[in-house]
């Protein structure tokens, strides 16, 4: 079995050396197969006789080998490599002296526990402890290991679930034309191509939950929950922006503004500090242009670019009991739980292809574009997320 | 010391005695079916969820996992002010802000460290350095009981932009703020400076016009409104990031500039970038990074992806028929890890729980019964049986009839249990925080959720419209099914070691029923369900599917 873990040995350090003399893209594909071959190696005959010391420190020189032995491109496998490597150091150690092992072993368990302790009690009330723990012992454990979950389930309330609205406008190759046929002309005097629009929404049950226990559904909405971390504007910082902000919402509020969409006062609507949900930075700054690079991508072919997107999270409010039994005079429920008036829209901006917020002084950005109930319209309610998109969102009855 | 003996002696048998390995084993099985699932189901999305310009993108990600910063807070201090203060500059978080910013940092003198100086000198004052009585002022701020260094500064910037962009009238405005001789009582002067000792004014409109001149201009020339616009707004976000921030920031915006002075255009331009893309300089951070692994940070093109993907799912499946346990254990551990670790945007508990069953499973000898390796072993066993005596001897019978106990499994069985009590307890407990969960409203909220629950079905609707019709049939439902959830996920942790074990997997097994078919979690409830087996003996799993309740034999 050792001279098997010494071959395993072997390979990783001729991969090791190899590395010292070339980085071509071939040798480094070179690099990676003996690499894995040797680490295979030494794995199996480790699992031939896994109380041996022996095979225990050739495991972790392997893994020190395969650390310069791995290509730089893959550096996230050499830090698993460098992990790996202190592990079986360790296990090792336990191994060739087994006095000891339940110690070390009674050691792991502590500290793992310790990092369930600290996991669970971080959330919310953020005890001076947990945080010292968390960022001076147990982040890299916590991270690496995927052990970072509170398990707080549908706690401390179970909220409304978010959707993810894109209206995605697409460029065609076909020149566009005025109402009178003569050539549309775009600022720089070139001609304007046709541009088409349609909504894109996530997730759609319909379309998303295509395996038997819907998973990619369920993926989709873990992207839509994720995105819905925001501030209501009371509990940020007075600045000058979000006095700007303000400004500016309340000339669009005014009736004589060309794309007038009205502040709906309490309450008839959450009080206006509701109204205007900043995201979480991160998200701000990572998620959404990320995504907006995604959106383009995916939904760009030859002949027909993504060249725009407005963004909406549109939350989907629980309908309350009372509201769901309520009925009409001939006995039928006046709302269902998919009643767009069940949704607050709020507008998170319109992107490039590349990720770029187009305009960060939107007046309606992060704004709430609100769905009301209105006896004048046939349907029964004003879409003023539409209206402000530009484009109809048809609402289905239910998905 | 007897005592302590005693401890040590029953905390090793309760970790470490060596146990029957068919529940790990089936564990191993049903979790493996479970994560075969997950991952065949990202066959379709692969790209979407993993690939180069996928939801989360591979740029993203790459900068998240090598340049994230952590912060901490201090250790030693006990004021609340110094435990929060941040010690890094930062910059507004509004992006046409944010590049006001960042353009005027790079247009500072950044290579003369003298002219720098210079130019941010009034910025530099201290919050409780000096504070500026109103006794023998004038009588026009008899408003203002006194103003301090900082609150004096922070009026002066407010007041630059009335600055003449004319060199000369500028002087001549300035010179006249600095002698009262030469002041016209109808010029509007900042009142702020009437607060400092008459001998500092020429210092401060000084350091006031130095500051002046390095705002970003305003071109008087310019006819194209937008444009024009663009400026006046350029300088005037500059002005309110000076006159909004706190002491502190302000304090490490000027050490930050400062230092750009002593270093390489390279390594300036590197720093500029980091406190753009994070809002936090690396200098101060406890940690830059983060220890992700994946794949799916090196492999972007689609044909290798499939096939690494297909590579991947060979793994798990044999991992799941325990072919090579051992080995295929950790490396499907590995393999989920990095569908984790490169989009942690599409996981939600299913993934957590999935992560802590492929741990213990890699812990625990979990191939050791009901596998291909044991399969393998036995053919062995009993042909090196027959080879040696003609007929299978009773050792050999006995290690056929079951498999030998192992420690490693009882270990991974053990620490499986009593994260089963962490996860039950932090869910139970965290519970009792919410609003919700006291008046009951939870039990409607999670019933009626649409992304969850059964509610696009309209037979589902009418039987909530039912139910709820009654009040005293809805409330009692709802009180049943809140303080239920509550009991089991509270009182389970405590059951689990007492002589009611089997009610208390019972009760579990009842609730995750309960949560895959209501709220719609069902792969979710099927992990769950899966830990749950780890309180069940691995004799009782033999007995029920092969009714063999023969004991391990003695060793290991």
């Amino acid at each position: 079995m050792l001279r098997n873990a010494t071959i395993g040995v072997g390979l990783c350090g001729l991969a090791a050396i190899i590395g010292l003399v070339s980085d071509a893209s071939l040798v480094n594909t070179a690099r990676l197969l003996l690499v894995a071959g040797g680490l295979l190696t030494v794995a199996v005959a480790l699992t031939k006789r896994p109380s041996d010391w022996q095979l225990w420190a050739a495991a972790s020189i392997a893994m020190w080998l395969a650390w310069p032995g791995l290509p730089d491109s893959w550096d996230s496998a050499q830090m698993v490599a460098r992990t790996v490597a202190m592990v079986t150091a360790a296990a090792s150690v336990l191994a060739y002296a087994p006095k000891f092992r339940y110690i070390g072993l009674s050691a792991f368990i502590l500290f793992h526990f310790g990092n369930m302790v600290t996991a669970t009690t971080l959330p919310d009330s953020r005890p001076w402890v947990s945080q010292q723990l968390y960022s001076h012992v147990y982040m890299p454990y916590m991270r690496f290991m995927y052990l970072s979950n509170a398990y707080h389930f549908y706690s401390p309330d179970p909220g409304p679930a978010s959707h993810l609205f894109y209206l995605i406008t697409w460029e065609t190759d076909e020149p566009d034309f005025n109402k009178d046929g003569s050539p549309k002309l775009n600022s720089d005097g070139t001609q304007a191509k046709k541009t088409e629009s349609s909504w894109v929404t996530l997730p759609r049950r319909d379309e998303h939950f295509k395996d038997p226990l819907g998973l990619g559904y369920y993926r989709r909405l873990s992207i839509t929950e994720l995105v819905a971390g925001s501030v209501p504007s009371n509990l940020t910082l007075a600045t000058f922006e979000k006095n700007e902000a303000y400004r500016r919402r309340q000339e669009v509020a005014m009736p004589a503004h060309p794309n007038h969409i009205p502040l709906i006062p309490p309450p008839l609507m959450d009080p206006y500090e509701l109204q205007f949900r900043i995201p979480r930075q991160d998200i701000a700054d990572y998620m959404f242009p990320s995504y907006a690079r995604h959106i383009a991508s995916n939904y760009s072919k030859p002949g027909r670019r993504v060249v725009r997107m407005k963004l909406y999270r549109v939350e989907h409010r629980v309908v309350g009991v009372k509201e769901f039994l309520d009925r009409d005079e001939e006995g039928r429920a006046t709302i269902n739980p998919f009643t767009p008036l069940s949704f607050r829209p709020y507008y998170l901006g319109e992107y490039s292809p590349e990720g770029v917020l187009l305009n960060p002084k939107d007046p309606m950005l992060y704004w709430l574009t609100p769905i009301i109930r209105d006896s004048n319209s046939k349907l029964g309610y004003t879409d003023y997320m539409s209206k402000h998109a530009g484009f109809e969102y048809v609402w289905k009855e239910r998905p | 010391m007897m005592t302590m003996n005693r401890l040590w002696r029953q905390w090793v048998h309760f970790w470490f005695a060596a146990g029957d390995p068919t529940t790990m084993a089936m564990i191993r099985i049903v979790a493996g079916v479970l994560v075969l699932y997950v991952h065949v189901v990202y066959t379709s999305d692969l790209y979407s969820f993993f690939g180069q310009k996928a939801w989360y993108g591979v740029e993203t990600a790459n900068r998240e996992r090598r340049e994230l910063p952590t912060q901490s807070t201090t250790i030693w201090d006990w004021e609340w002010e110094k435990e929060n203060q941040p010690k890094s500059a930062r910059l507004p978080n509004e992006p046409h802000r944010k590049a006001a910013i960042l353009t005027y940092i790079r247009s500072l003198p950044l290579d003369d460290k003298v002219a720098l100086d210079k130019a941010l000198r009034c910025l530099d004052c201290e919050a409780d350095s000096k504070l500026y009585n109103r006794i023998g002022m004038r009588g026009e701020f008899a408003g203002h009981a006194h103003m301090n260094d900082e609150q004096v500064a922070k009026a002066l910037i407010l007041y630059t932009p009335n600055l003449s962009a004319d060199p000369l009238v500028r002087r001549n405005t300035l010179n006249a703020m600095a002698d009262k001789a030469l002041r016209d009582k109808n010029d509007n002067f900042p009142a702020a400076l009437g607060f400092v000792p008459e001998q500092d004014w020429r210092r401060k409109v000084d350091e006031m016009e130095a500051f002046y001149l390095t705002l970003p201009t305003i071109d008087q020339k310019e006819t194209n409104r937008e444009k024009k616009g663009a400026q006046q707004d350029a300088r005037n976000y500059v002005i309110e990031y000076f006159t909004e921030m706190t002491g502190t920031d302000r304090r490490n915006f000027l050490k930050f500039v400062r230092d750009l002075t002593a270093v390489s255009e390279k390594e300036r331009e590197t720093r500029i970038d980091y406190l753009a893309y994070w809002n936090s300089e690396a200098r101060y951070a406890l940690r830059i990074g983060t220890p992700s692994y994946s794949i799916w940070y090196h492999i972007t093109d689609p044909t290798e992806m499939a096939i690494a993907h297909g590579v991947v799912l060979l793994i798990m499946l044999l991992f799941t028929i325990g072919y090579q346990t051992r080995i295929t254990s950790a490396l499907t551990w590995l393999a989920a890890m990095g569908y984790i670790h490169r989009n942690p945007q599409i996981i939600f508990g299913q993934d957590t729980m999935m992560m802590i069953l492929l741990l213990y499973t890699m812990i625990a000898n979990s191939g050791a019964a009901l596998s291909v390796d044991r399969w393998l072993l036995c053919r062995k066993a009993r042909k090196l049986g027959i080879a040696r005596s003609g007929k299978i001897d009773a050792a050999t019978q006995a290690y056929l009839d079951a498999p030998p106990p192992s420690v490693t499994s009882a270990l991974a069985q053990r620490l499986l249990q009593v994260h089963f009590c962490f996860i039950y307890m932090a869910a139970g407990l965290s519970k009792l925080k919410g609003t919700t969960w006291w008046n009951h409203n939870a039990f409607w909220d999670t019933l009626i959720n649409p992304e969850f629950t059964m509610v696009h079905f309209e037979w589902y609707e009418n039987l909530l419209r039912w139910t709820a019709s009654s009040r005293p049939v809805f409330a009692t439902l709802a009180a049943a099914g809140v303080w239920g959830t509550l009991f089991i996920e509270i009182s389970i942790p405590f059951l689990v070691w007492t002589k009611l074990r089997p009610w208390a997997v019972g009760l579990g097994l009842l609730l995750h029923a309960g949560v895959g078919v209501f709220m719609g979690l069902l792969v979710f409830s099927l992990f769950m369900m899966a830990m749950l087996l780890c309180y069940l003996p691995g004799v009782a799993i033999r007995k029920s599917l092969f009714a063999n309740d023969k004991k391990p034999p003695p060793t290991s």
